[in-house]
């Protein structure tokens, strides 16, 4: 699961970075920052949970949907990890199905 | 409400109704005075969180015009309902009166005094007008009036009323009586009611064949009409997880039933015009002292039968504010709470599924108590395989119809807000004029349908509700990209998806 959570972290960070334009502005994006210090708003949440969710192919938990799984990148790794850990399928990287 | 229910509980009907709220009723009501065969309505006699047990029941359809009522060929449709079920109610309440309990006339007020107050901001006036030219265009009466004159009518001096009209047949009844009054009727005609909720549809080879009850009692039924309010939609998902139906949503609102201590009580419905994401102030007389104080609206992820501190303060402030300050003093009764059923397009279902022998009504939203006898012929005639009534446009399994452009909604939602923002006294920093906090509005929608990445354009209060919850965006987004409302080539995509990753 190493190599799997490394993997996870950098999508994590790429997702984040693309809501929060972080690293364009010279920000250090760490592993344990409050996010919502850092520009999180609910709509970019919002923004997030979805490009999350397309990305990793994954459909976070009810319980997962609030603002503190949001709170960091460790955070929200933990939130991913624990679909995929759960999940039987591999991550396919493609939208989530279609499903009302 | 549980008097006429009974323990002895039916194996077998013609027709199974889910839902013992006003459409409910009123189609077994029908369904007996067309003498086809055996009708059983299923539902708890307390109704707890159903939308008609908390119902103003205003029979008012003009007094809730906006300005998108008869802007679009589906609006004007949807209204013209309310317009047609508004005549059939003297024949509904001739019929029901001897059945009454209440001790009072089920009309509980004869007529609308519709007031225009400065304190809800452009979209009451826009409103206002546009109720007016509604009543011009179909030629109802209605006449402008001293707002002083109003019997009840007494505002603080800062939300004092500007205009105020007169509708002289737009009343209200008791909403709670008449429930009361049609079980007793269905009683007295051989309808059987059971005071208990279904678990699950049961059917067989994709034929809905009958009802379980919460306790496992089975109900054998030639037709199951689902007529259970914002529950609807997952008592038909027990059939089957891929009817496509349009997301519904809980419109939990609150209002209070309050005993007069003094002053002079309201004679008819006093309202302002339909408000921000909801249906306008408005004080109902109830008779016997009593009088109905209304509404909050607030859509929400879960079926509740309570309601946000927020909501109470927002109306106990403006009843007393807005309609009459010696509110202030009046015993609080009863606080009813109730999900009306909302749907992604804000029309509603109307019409039969695709498992045979499963019919759908619901999705009425605000008005479901008062079209309720209109729509009960029309879903008989199609029980009866005859012609409907109604435009065919409202089956559940339509594809969401579009009333507005997206850029239409995103002014429609600034105008909301700011009429939220006036109505509930909100200050902004004096140098800040209005324009700017339209701006503020305005760019967060904006976001917002980047964010949610669809160009189906949502009404105000789905919107409202689509940026305040995780799980409401996911659900509309999921829904419009399986549809015609997705936007597939979203600008954001990630280049690293998990498969280059690893």
């Amino acid at each position: 699961m190493t190599t799997s959570h490394t993997s996870t972290v950098d999508i994590v960070r790429k997702l984040i970075d693309q809501q929060l334009n972080l690293t364009s502005h010279g920000f250090e994006l760490k592993h344990d920052g409050n996010l919502w210090d850092l520009g999180m708003t609910s709509l970019t949440a919002l923004g997030l949970m979805l490009s999350i969710e397309d990305t990793f192919g994954i459909e976070l938990p009810e319980s997962a949907l609030k603002e503190s799984t949001f709170r960091s990148v460790d955070a929200i790794t933990a939130a991913v990890d624990a679909v995929l850990g759960s999940a039987q399928a591999p991550p396919t990287g493609e939208g989530v199905s279609a499903q009302s | 409400m549980t008097e006429y229910a009974i323990t002895e509980r039916p194996a077998q009907a013609d027709v199974v109704i889910v839902g013992n709220g006003a459409l409910g009723l009123f189609l077994a009501d029908e369904l007996m005075e067309r003498g086809m065969g055996s009708v059983v309505v299923v539902g708890p006699g307390h109704r707890e969180t159903g939308a008609s047990q908390a119902a103003g029941a205003m029979l008012g359809c003009f007094g809730e015009t906006t300005t998108e009522s008869l802007r679009t060929d589906a609006s004007r449709t949807r209204f013209e309902l309310g317009v047609a079920a508004h005549d059939r109610w003297p024949a509904v309440l001739t019929k029901l009166e001897e059945f009454s309990r209440t001790g009072r006339p089920l009309q509980s007020a004869p007529d609308t005094h519709v007031v225009l107050n400065s304190i809800g901001a452009e979209l009451d006036t826009v409103n206002f007008k546009a109720m007016l030219d509604a009543l011009d265009q179909y030629g109802k009466p209605w006449e402008e009036v001293d707002p002083h004159e109003i019997p009840g009518f007494n505002p603080r001096l800062d939300t004092r009323s500007l205009r105020a009209v007169h509708l002289p047949t737009e009343g209200a009844v008791d909403a709670r009586g008449v429930l009361a009054a049609l079980e007793a009727r269905l009683h007295d005609a051989g309808a059987v009611l059971v005071d208990q909720s279904v678990r699950r549809l049961v059917s067989s080879d994709d034929v809905v064949t009958g009802v379980e009850l919460d306790d496992g009692h089975l109900i054998e039924a030639g037709t199951v009409v689902v007529a259970a309010g914002v529950h609807s939609e997952s008592l038909v998902r027990t059939v089957s997880e891929d009817i496509d139906l349009i997301p519904m949503f809980p419109g939990l609102g609150f209002a209070m039933m309050a005993r007069r201590t003094g002053g002079d009580p309201f004679r008819s419905v006093v309202r302002t015009p339909n408000r921000g994401f909801a249906c306008g102030l408005h004080v109902v007389p109830q008779g016997g002292g009593l009088e109905y104080y209304g509404a909050t609206n607030r859509l929400v992820d879960s079926i509740s039968g309570v309601t946000w501190m927020a909501d109470v303060r927002f109306l106990a402030q403006y009843s007393m504010q807005q309609l009459d300050e010696r509110a202030a003093g009046h015993e609080v009764v009863q606080w009813l709470a109730g999900n009306r059923p909302v749907t992604l397009d804000g029309f509603p279902m109307i019409g039969w599924l695709p498992p045979s022998g499963l019919y759908l009504m619901t999705g009425t939203y605000r008005d479901g108590f008062h079209c309720a006898p209109l729509l009960a012929e029309h879903v008989a005639n199609e029980l009866q395989g005859k012609p409907g009534t109604i435009d065919p446009m409202f089956t559940p399994t339509r594809e969401p119809v579009v009333t507005r452009t997206i850029e239409w909604s995103i002014s429609e939602y600034v105008e909301h807000n700011l009429a939220a923002w006036f109505e509930t006294g909100a200050e902004a920093a004096p140098q800040m004029t209005t324009t700017q906090i339209a701006e503020y509005y305005r760019t967060r929608c904006v976001q917002a349908y980047d964010q949610l990445g669809i160009d189906y354009a949502l009404g105000p209060d789905i919107l409202w509700y689509a940026q305040g919850s995780l799980l409401g965006a996911r659900r509309i987004r999921r829904y419009l990209r399986s549809h015609r409302g997705g936007s597939e080539t979203r600008a954001r995509s990630v280049d690293t998806g998990s498969g280059d990753a690893q």
